[in-house]
């Protein structure tokens, strides 16, 4: 196995993390609940030994924040809300004393989440936790071989469109004579959607990975990591791991003997549902006022800086990578929140097994005490309690936006604050979308009333808008009349 | 420059010129040069978009069209001591509207904030998050 050489040189070069150690949950969430004061707490009571504490992010589970993961050999053990249960455990666990070991055992592994939380951003410390492992299988195949395996697993772009993605990289790559671009999606700027943003704070490295396959398969000359401007923390994070990566020869491919050739270039958005539309995304980074493009030319012809372009979602580069590591079943990464005890990210395995009944249970819920899923958020629907127990498709689960509503929730209010949410963010390009997202909001309030005519209207939003803000601005209005027409009567 | 012209920070301005000074002069760099000014001044006064518009080399009018469609961009001082509830749907089902009631008039609504499971969120005048806050809290670190 010669190709393992490279990856054993880099795993030398860099401190394994020793165990057993105390990783606290930054990052924005943890942040929030201001969990650093039991980092300090945590720190204060090793005295000597607080080299074995180290900040990491979020693992996802937001409803547990604030707290902190206990590492040793065998087992790792997440304390949850530590404002109500002190740090004494935390430090017993650390000292030998966790309990019953065998509750806690296994790490989860492998997938998008595999590393989540249990890193503290160090590329040693990724290094040591397969970090990098997949590239370097990808680079001892073909582009050819790659574009075919992902073709066979079936990978498809995660940002909601579900394009698959061997056949975009496919169309990119057919430009022979041209500079190839690659843009890549953090924008995440779907109400209800935060998924990238865990995902670069807590394993950026898992990202860069993925580019440097899809540039292993495609050939690019630049990629432009588009990262939403409020993620702050997650842009930190990116570029202190493209730093690290860099000094280690991984990104210009010198770690394995190889000169790559990309420029990996980063970017924030301004704000912006809009800006998540690829074709906003171009014009944003070429400097131009953030509004779609006609298409065609697309982007895999023309796109950025007229450049054959490849434009994926974060979280499909990041799924790219586990594919060439210990490729778990099809995953998507769901931002869960709303009326749900254990609200946060969950990788739910979209199998062909797994229900909305079985993620609801996951998150503590009690499926006969939820009203609705509203799904997609401002372009989304509402999925009622007699689809639970349907198996979750890959393609019908948009960005992976959920916020399940509860008994008390109310469905007509919900409905209008996202048609005004839309009309909001209208970004007045085309016709349809600028005066038939205000229509829209007007005609709603008197939903029954005006039911044909807001019909109509859908339609020409749909039909005619130039992207699909404005052409799913009427999906979750047309959902709601048509499952809780009882919430709109007078 | 008229007189209700509002006054912005000379210091925060001086660092910004210097951030965009050390961006190339090209388009792609539009976006860029505005949020280094904005990240030092937190809003754009005039001032600042044509300074931008001169290193880029762009029209005036064209910077405005691009700094005018992007919603955290300000081209106003932000309010000292304002804070913004998150009303984003979670929020919402979590009581948001309690929370501009407790402190109306120190309060603006924001969209979502993208920490959904720590609902209902705040923002600080620094954009400093806080999750899962209970009326009282708020009202208390309002007035702190």
């Amino acid at each position: 196995m010669t190709t393992l050489q490279p990856l054993a040189r880099l795993r030398e070069r860099y401190l394994t993390p020793q165990l057993p150690r105390i990783l606290i949950h930054r990052g924005t969430a943890g942040d929030a609940v201001g969990v650093s004061e039991y980092g300090d707490q945590i720190r204060a009571a090793l005295g000597d030994r607080t080299g074995a504490v180290a900040d990491a992010a979020s693992d996802g589970a937001n409803w547990a924040a604030p707290s902190a993961t206990v590492m040793h050999g065998t087992f790792t053990r997440r304390f949850d809300r530590l404002d109500l249960n002190g740090i004494d455990d935390v430090i017993a666990c650390f000292n030998g004393d966790c309990g019953d070991e065998a509750n806690y055992a296994g790490t989860g592994g492998r997938g998008l989440t595999a590393r989540l939380g249990r890193n503290d951003g160090t590329l040693g410390d990724v290094l040591s936790q397969a970090g990098y492992g997949g590239l370097d299988r990808a680079l001892s195949v073909t582009p050819e071989e790659l574009l075919d395996r992902l073709e066979k697993v079936g990978l498809t772009g995660r940002g909601g469109a579900h394009f698959p993605v061997a056949m975009k990289w496919r169309l990119a790559a057919a430009h022979t004579n041209e500079p190839r671009m690659l843009v890549v999606n953090a924008e995440e700027g779907e109400p209800g959607v935060f998924k990238d943003r865990h995902m670069l704070e807590g394993d950026p490295h898992r990202l860069i990975e993925g580019i440097l396959i899809a540039h292993h398969a495609v050939g690019f000359q630049d990629a432009y990591v588009y990262i939403n401007g409020q993620a702050r923390q997650a842009r930190a994070a990116f570029e202190r791991a493209l730093a690290d990566a860099t000094e280690a020869g991984i990104i210009d491919g010198s770690a394995w003997d190889r000169d790559f050739g990309l420029q990996i270039h980063v970017r924030s958005g301004a704000g912006g549902y809009v800006c998540g539309e690829e074709s906003v995304i171009l014009n944003s980074i070429e400097g131009e006022r953030p509004v779609p493009r006609f298409k065609p030319p697309y982007a895999t012809d023309a796109g950025l800086f007229n450049r054959p372009t490849v434009i994926n979602n974060a979280e499909t580069l990041a799924a790219v990578t586990t594919i060439f590591e210990n490729p778990p079943p099809p995953t998507k990464l769901v931002s869960l929140s709303g009326d749900v005890p254990r609200p946060g990210l969950y990788e739910v395995p979209v199998d062909g097994a797994t229900t909305w009944a079985g993620v609801l249970a996951m998150a503590g819920a009690n499926p006969q005490q939820v009203q609705a899923i509203l799904l997609g958020g401002p372009s989304g629907v509402f999925v009622r309690p007699e689809q639970f127990e349907d198996a979750l498709e890959m393609n019908g689960l948009g960005a992976g936006g959920t916020v399940v509503l509860g008994p008390g929730a109310d469905i007509a209010q919900v409905t209008r604050d996202l048609a005004s949410y839309n009309q909001r963010e209208s970004c007045g390009e085309c016709t349809p979308c600028r005066e038939g997202s205000v229509r829209l909001v007007q005609l709603l309030a008197d939903a029954a009333g005006n039911r044909e005519r807001i019909g109509d209207l859908i339609e020409v939003l749909t039909e005619g808008s130039l992207c699909q803000l404005g052409g799913m601005a009427g999906r979750p209005v047309q959902s709601a009349l048509e499952q809780f027409p009882a919430a709109f009567a007078v | 420059m008229t007189e209700d012209t509002p006054q912005f920070d000379l210091g925060a301005m001086q660092a910004g010129m210097t951030a965009v000074d050390e961006l190339p002069r090209s388009r792609d760099q539009l976006l860029p040069a505005l949020q280094a000014l904005h990240d030092e001044l937190h809003w754009l006064p005039r001032e600042a978009i044509s300074y931008a518009a001169s290193h880029i080399r762009v029209p005036l009018s064209e910077v405005y069209a691009t700094a005018t469609a992007y919603s955290e961009l300000r081209l106003e001082p932000p309010m000292p001591g304002q804070w913004h509830v998150c009303t984003g749907v979670a929020c919402d089902l979590a009581g948001a509207s309690e929370l501009i009631e407790a402190a109306p008039d120190r309060v603006a609504r924001a969209d979502c904030q993208f920490l959904c499971a720590l609902a209902p969120v705040v923002a600080d005048e620094h954009e400093q998050l806080y999750g899962r806050v209970t009326a009282d809290e708020f009202r208390e670190r309002v007035n702190q």
